[in-house]
């Protein structure tokens, strides 16, 4: 792991200014090349289409969760509570259909505006009230998990018209399923966003300087609303692809995904303290992430294993965004 | 009396003495316990309150320690898996017929290794304590998954079960938040880790090794969550490398709400204890009014808010406070 960090890092006694330092998704790009490499040599079963079909559709939720993550992470805040409100918005979908038999298509959009009212709560708070991002959303994180437990007694609700599952898990586009292309669709939307719009610069700009992106205009307070606000609906729309692949909407839903999504971000080499980030790292990062969990599978090894190793990733991860940071100013 | 309990904090610059943070957290347990105790028979049976004293005191315990590390300006979210993975060693050595003072000091060893390693990569490699600790919170639950193959332990030697007997962890849980409040309040170590939290560069300038201070804090917040999963573990007379799931995020939640600004340099242990005892108190009042217990994070959630909104009005009073007295 070491060995291939090096690329990265500027030698020190070749101090050059001008020299480009390697994109930050490089380590991720080679953590990702070498498991994947591994279990593609020591499991032919893993190379398989039909494994990697599915890798690539259990990725989508991560992938959709995570892109908001970075945009979170983007502006040095941190959102704590995209995996509970999954679960809710996952049992507001089932429950309007199931219950209240509303349209499959009008309760996935109730779904996606349950999250943003979620994201709006804690936007508010942190952006209007300046209360720390990290409490706000832990807070929301308890009582959204909370929430769940009101319907249906906190026990899960099936049921769901067949027409979401069938759609959502059993189309192909192009011969690659509809769920991969939903979260690649998600993280180019979110690059699109960080890169080429006004809005994403402003992100950047609020995680770089506060201060700064205030006073040259910035308004701080509308921006980081909005993206917790897009956090927020982005854990909506992955509760869409939950329901939709279990058919079921499970109290336990996206346990955990905040912490799995905080990984693939800071894996991907986007910087926990704002002002620079990477949607392609982020990408990097769930694919790295599907496939140690994919690949501990093939060993018959229950998710322990995998997210042992995810830990492990996380700190090599850290180390080289680490050595990166601190090689170009000396 | 009171300058000892709560570190006799005054406005230095017009010598009024502040209102006490812990004291609406105080007034709430108070009344939350007064209210239950008064309607609720069932919350008066020894049982219930020897049960509600040993969460609490897993709580407080935990609360101690993070505290600590929280004050100084970092953040361990480690704390639920260091649990398990004390509670895991202990369970292993009782297996193998050691005797329960050694088990339980194994599993204190567990923990203190844990924490080492969280000191050594917050300070040696300088890595971000919420990324490093987010890494080791998976390394050290799912490394006790596998070295046990996620199996049950139990049941315990009663010897070792008396840990957890009656008022015992509640007596153990005290002591140990006043051996830190004492440690915050009097000894060197404390006041410059509360100091670190308000200005790092100011503690490392004026001479102090802020790295040791870290090392330190991660070390006894790591041992204290070790004690609270031996407690929890001898409790259940059972446990498993699932022990203590999400706890962490409860155990920052106590601190919060017992008025520990989040990003350090504010606060006491004594408040962290009382947020705790707070929290403790929430699952408990809903069993007992027959009310899922799953719903307690709704109350715990506005809590924690509530006490973040007032941290923040404090903050902003002391600020104008301070640009008045300039000015």
């Amino acid at each position: 792991m070491d060995k291939s960090s090096e690329p990265t890092i500027a030698s020190p006694e070749v101090p050059a200014p001008t020299k480009r330092a390697a994109p930050a998704e490089v380590g991720a790009g080679v953590v990702l090349a070498l498991v994947f490499l591994f279990f593609a040599v020591q499991r032919p079963e893993f190379r398989s289409v039909g494994n990697l079909r599915l890798l690539l559709k259990q990725a989508s939720e991560l992938a959709v969760v995570s892109t908001g993550m970075t945009l979170v992470i983007a502006t040095g805040g941190i959102d704590i509570s995209v995996g509970s409100v999954l679960a809710l918005c996952s049992m507001v979908l089932a429950s309007l259909c199931v219950k209240a038999h509303w349209p499959v298509g009008l309760a996935c959009v109730a779904a996606i505006v349950a999250g943003a009212a979620c994201g709006l709560f804690n936007g508010l708070l942190i952006a209007r009230a300046k209360l720390p991002p990290i409490i706000v959303t832990l807070a929301t994180w308890a009582m959204a998990r909370a929430a769940v437990t009101l319907f249906n007694n906190a026990g899960s609700i099936s049921g769901l018209p067949p027409i979401l599952h069938d759609t959502i898990d059993q189309t192909n586009i192009a011969g690659l399923p509809l769920l991969f292309w939903a979260g690649v669709l998600t993280l180019v939307g979110g690059g699109v966003l960080l890169r080429r719009t006004c809005f994403g610069r402003q992100l950047l700009a609020i995680g770089g300087n506060r201060l700064a992106a205030e006073l040259s205009g910035t308004r701080v307070a509308r921006v980081e609303t909005l993206v917790y606000v897009l956090s927020g609906a982005l854990a909506g729309a992955a509760s869409i692809l939950t329901t939709a692949r279990a058919s079921a909407a499970e109290p336990n839903a996206g346990l955990f995904l905040e912490l799995i999504a905080i990984t693939s971000v800071a894996l991907g080499g986007t910087a926990i303290s704002g002002g620079q980030a990477t949607i392609l790292g982020t990408g990097l990062g769930v694919l790295t992430i599907n496939v140690l969990v994919s690949g501990g599978r093939l060993y018959g090894q229950e998710d322990q294993v995998a997210r042992f190793l995810v830990g492990v990733a996380l700190l090599v991860a850290v180390e080289v965004q680490r050595r990166r940071a601190a090689a170009p100013r000396h | 009396m009171v300058a000892i309990l709560f570190g006799g904090r005054t406005d230095s610059m017009t010598r009024r003495r502040q209102t006490p943070r812990e004291l609406l957290t105080l007034l709430l347990i108070l009344a939350a316990a007064g209210a239950l105790a008064l309607t609720t028979p069932a919350f008066r049976e020894p049982l219930n309150l020897t049960t509600l004293g040993k969460d609490a005191a897993i709580l407080a315990l935990m609360a101690c320690g993070e505290g600590l590390v929280i004050l100084g300006g970092g953040l361990d979210l480690s704390v639920g898996a260091t649990m398990a993975l004390s509670s895991c060693t202990a369970a292993e050595l009782l297996a193998a017929g050691v005797s329960w003072p050694l088990a339980a000091l194994g599993g204190l060893a567990a923990a203190a290794c844990a924490g080492l390693v969280n000191g050594a990569l917050i300070t040696y490699r300088k890595l971000p304590p919420i990324l490093t600790t987010l890494a080791t919170l998976l390394i050290f639950r799912y490394g006790a998954s596998i070295a046990t193959h996620a199996r049950s332990f139990g049941p315990f030697p009663d010897n070792f079960n008396r840990i957890a007997a009656g008022w015992v962890p509640a007596v153990v849980g005290g002591v140990v938040v006043l051996a830190f409040m004492a440690l915050t309040l009097r000894a060197p170590l404390g006041r410059r880790t509360i100091a670190m939290g308000g200005s790092e560069q100011a503690v490392r300038l004026s001479g102090v090794s802020t790295d040791g201070l870290k090392r330190w804090g991660y070390l006894l917040c790591a041992l204290c969550a070790g004690l609270a999963g031996l407690i929890a573990m001898a409790f259940n007379n059972n446990t498993q490398s699932d022990l203590g799931t999400g706890m962490e995020l409860s155990v920052i939640a106590a601190c919060v709400v017992g008025g520990v600004r989040i990003t350090g340099g504010e606060g006491s242990i004594l408040g962290a204890s009382l947020g705790a005892m707070l929290i403790a108190l929430a699952p408990d009042a809903l069993v007992l009014t027959n009310r899922p217990a799953e719903q307690y994070g709704l109350v715990t959630g506005a809590v924690v808010l509530a006490a973040a909104a007032l941290e923040q009005i404090r903050a902003r009073r002391a600020e104008r406070a301070r640009v008045g007295a300039g000015a």
